[in-house]
């Protein structure tokens, strides 16, 4: 289960940075930039 | 697991602008209105990554969004080219022109409250009744489109609640013109 949870932390971590590079201000992303800490 | 709102979109007209690319998200409260109301939102889209999950599927949420600009601008016109689905067609007419939204005085009309707990939409109604027959009806509140648009016309009579007119005064409740078959899908 580490593994299926790394690849989560993983693919948030890289789903966050492309929502925020794509649409900046025009979307807003609720929750804590800690990956470690983001509900999953 | 990824909350976000999207330029002012509702999560629920989101959602299924992303349908229609395959993209499945949540769209609600997710059973979590005490932290909606502190946020001072109503819903968000929310989009949860597990392991069958890859950069590819992040990249058509990604692309899909844009999507969502063509087809929800705010304050511009609606480019209707590509829309093949009755449904969307639907939704994007009721979120150009919405439908007797408004207030009307307490008393004569009767205002009545609705709260959807699954999808946290929130709905106002006023209706107007004289001699048995509806004389006039408005809705406000928040939540998608279709939650904020009542698909009422000619009532009143005279130049309708949004412009059609009617048979005469007090005309009543004539039509309806939502496709019940079209009704919104809902999603926790």
């Amino acid at each position: 289960m580490t593994a299926v949870r790394d690849h989560e932390v993983a693919l948030t971590g890289y789903a966050l940075a492309q929502l925020r590079d794509r649409y900046g201000d025009g979307i807003t992303i609720y929750g804590p930039d800690d990956l470690d800490i983001r509900g999953g | 697991m990824i909350s976000f709102s999207y330029k002012g979109i509702h999560p629920h007209d989101l959602s299924q602008v992303l349908d229609q690319h395959g993209v499945c998200i949540r769209a609600g409260h997710h059973c979590a209105k005490p932290l909606m109301r502190k946020l001072g939102i109503n819903a968000t889209a929310r989009a949860s990554l597990y392991v069958y999950n890859d950069e590819a599927d992040v990249d058509a949420l990604v692309d899909s969004l844009s999507s969502a600009d063509e087809l929800f601008p705010l304050g511009s016109e609606i480019a209707m080219a590509g829309l093949e689905d009755l449904y969307r067609e639907i939704i994007l007419d009721h979120y150009r022109n919405p439908r007797n939204r408004g207030e009307l005085p307490t008393p004569p009309a009767v205002r009545v409250e609705g709260f959807n707990p699954l999808c946290g939409d929130e709905v106002v109604l006023y209706l107007d009744v004289e001699d048995g027959k509806v004389a006039d009806v408005k809705i406000s509140g928040q939540g998608c489109s279709i939650s904020q648009s009542l698909g009422v016309d000619d009532v009143g009579g005279g130049e309708g609640a949004h412009g059609r007119r009617g048979e005469g005064p007090r005309a009543g409740l004539q039509r309806h013109d939502v496709d019940p078959r079209a009704a919104p899908r809902r999603r926790g």
